[in-house]
């Protein structure tokens, strides 16, 4: 289990975080939503250790992660799959695959797996990363988290200026995850979608959780939506 | 004597100049590339590469040989333990604030040269060369030591290009050159990564000044120079970039070698200058600097 107890985040003095607590089980989905600048990614980056927190703590199964070197956060199990896709641009494919497969030294069944995933990558494992589309770019963001095997995935809007069809193929991809016990966190602002796919959904607001609470629930009554996420349905 | 002979002198002189200057400016690239840092003291440690060399020589004074293979082995050890003592004592404490770090290191400049100064001397000491043999072309003898630093230096070249292009440290290295969070995300030990760095950075240096030292000399003060020169070399070439590194090395040595043979040094640095302005208008990543941004 994934643990957030508490959290406090200031980017130069100014709190981005507020006193955020909740925690992610093995093969469950929880979807992080609210406005522009509600901290969305500030919490997968508090996960990653990428933002040190200035209090509280996260746990993974009974390991402190926040209180560990940004890049040992990896080899606990948890991967990140970045908003903007960050791929190491001038890397090739296959090396920035190479990355993730360091992480936890896995080995090339790893690659067979990821492959199989996204068949469209094989065919470019020698193209330079940053010379792909974006949808191919996002298939090698995810591939690049998945071999790392983690057990928990943090996905920061992986769908952003994607077709719809490929939306689809990506939101595909995190259910079969799902289904292999991955537990997954996913902010994401296409709110229909998310909702669609989430066991839990936590509404994030200033830096803190204003509301926790199931797709069903929202179905019956959307006014929480509108209030901190600003969309009508 | 025609002209033939003396273009195909300016270029050996250059092409020797070009393979030192390439292992000195790879050095200075990769710190600059990697930790996005400027190292003002990077000429300082090819001075106390080659300073060292002198030290080994003098202390097997029977042998230049084993004079030599023993700074080639000393000389980047005791360097890369002064990198390292510098990274852990002074750029860690400035947190690799490309500011900070240039006022730093300018210090530090001023430190080893004064210490060199104190312990060494004023004076500019040679170097018995390690092998004599005189190559014989129809026109002219040449120093065949001097093809021997370009045969050494391109195997250093070659080893660097292995380490960076087909290992886990040169992939960590070049990850961590791209995006730094990133490579944190995906376990990149970043900041053991710029140690690393910075040690390889100074090691390269000295490895260049034990080469030349037979060639030109030891003294306190020649880590300008090959400094300069870097800088010319680093920008034109394009940041961290070793391709670049080594063609643009080759553009200053030989242009370099040529002008001064017919002309003067001193031409030969204005229009070395004046190419890093014409290639900063063209290209202002270098020639073959990427934007990874």
């Amino acid at each position: 289990m994934l643990t957030l107890d508490k959290v406090d985040c200031y980017y130069t003095g100014i709190q981005v975080l507020d006193n955020v607590t909740f925690s992610l089980n093995k093969g469950e989905l929880v979807s992080i939503l609210g406005r522009n600048g509600a901290g969305k990614t500030t919490t997968l980056k508090a996960i990653m250790g990428l933002v040190i927190p200035t209090s509280g703590s996260i746990t993974l199964d009974g390991v402190v992660l926040s209180s560990l070197p940004a890049h040992e956060v990896p080899k606990q199990g948890v991967a990140f799959v970045p908003q903007g896709r960050r791929l190491f641009p001038m890397l090739s494919v296959r090396e920035n695959l190479e990355m993730g497969q360091y992480v936890n030294d896995s080995g090339d069944g790893v690659l067979e797996w990821v492959l199989q995933l996204f068949p469209d990558l094989k065919n470019r494992l020698r193209q330079r990363a940053g010379t792909l589309s974006g949808g191919q770019q996002q298939m090698v963001a995810m591939a690049r988290a998945l071999c790392t095997q983690p057990r928990y995935l943090l996905l920061d809007e992986p769908s952003e200026g994607l077709m719809p069809i490929l939306v689809e193929r990506v939101l595909e991809t995190v259910l079969e995850l799902k289904q292999q016990d991955v537990g997954i966190l996913l902010v994401e602002q296409k709110v229909d979608a998310a909702l669609h796919i989430s066991d839990r959904v936590l509404l994030l607001e200033n830096g803190s959780i204003a509301l926790e609470t199931t797709p069903d629930v929202l179905a019956m009554d959307s006014d929480p939506l509108v209030r901190y996420v600003g969309i009508k349905r | 004597m025609d002209l033939g002979p003396f273009l195909f002198l300016a270029f050996l002189e250059g092409t020797v100049t070009a393979f030192v200057l390439a292992l000195t400016a790879l050095g200075l690239s990769l710190v600059f590339g990697v930790m996005r840092i400027v190292n003002v003291a990077h000429g300082e440690f090819f001075m106390l590469g080659a300073v060292l060399a002198w030290v080994c020589s003098s202390l097997i004074e029977s042998s230049a040989l084993a004079g030599f293979a023993l700074a080639l082995f000393v000389a980047p050890i005791v360097v890369g333990a002064i990198a390292l003592a510098t990274d852990w004592g002074i750029l860690k404490r400035v947190k690799y604030n490309p500011e900070s770090t240039i006022v730093a290191t300018i210090g530090l400049l001023y430190i080893i040269q004064q210490l060199v100064l104190s312990f060494y001397g004023p004076e500019a000491r040679p170097v018995a060369a390690p092998i004599y043999f005189r190559v014989s072309f129809p026109w002219f003898g040449y120093s065949g030591y001097k093809l021997v630093v370009a045969v050494l230096s391109a195997a250093v070249l070659l080893a660097s290009w292995y380490g960076i292009s087909r290992t886990r440290l040169g992939l960590y290295m070049r990850a961590t050159q791209q995006d730094m969070e990133m490579a944190q995300a995906f376990g990149v030990p970043v900041r053991r990564v710029y140690a690393t760095v910075f040690v390889l950075g100074a090691m390269l240096a000295a490895m260049a000044g034990v080469l030349i030292v037979p060639v030109q000399q030891a003294h306190y003060l020649m880590g300008l120079d090959p400094l300069l020169l870097s800088f010319i070399v680093v920008i034109i070439g394009g940041l961290g970039s070793l391709k670049g590194t080594v063609v643009a090395a080759f553009v200053i040595g030989i242009s370099d070698g040529m002008i001064s043979v017919f002309f003067s040094p001193t031409l030969a640095k204005i229009l070395a200058t004046l190419l890093v302005a014409a290639v900063l208008v063209i290209r202002p990543t270098g020639l073959f600097g990427e934007d990874t941004a």
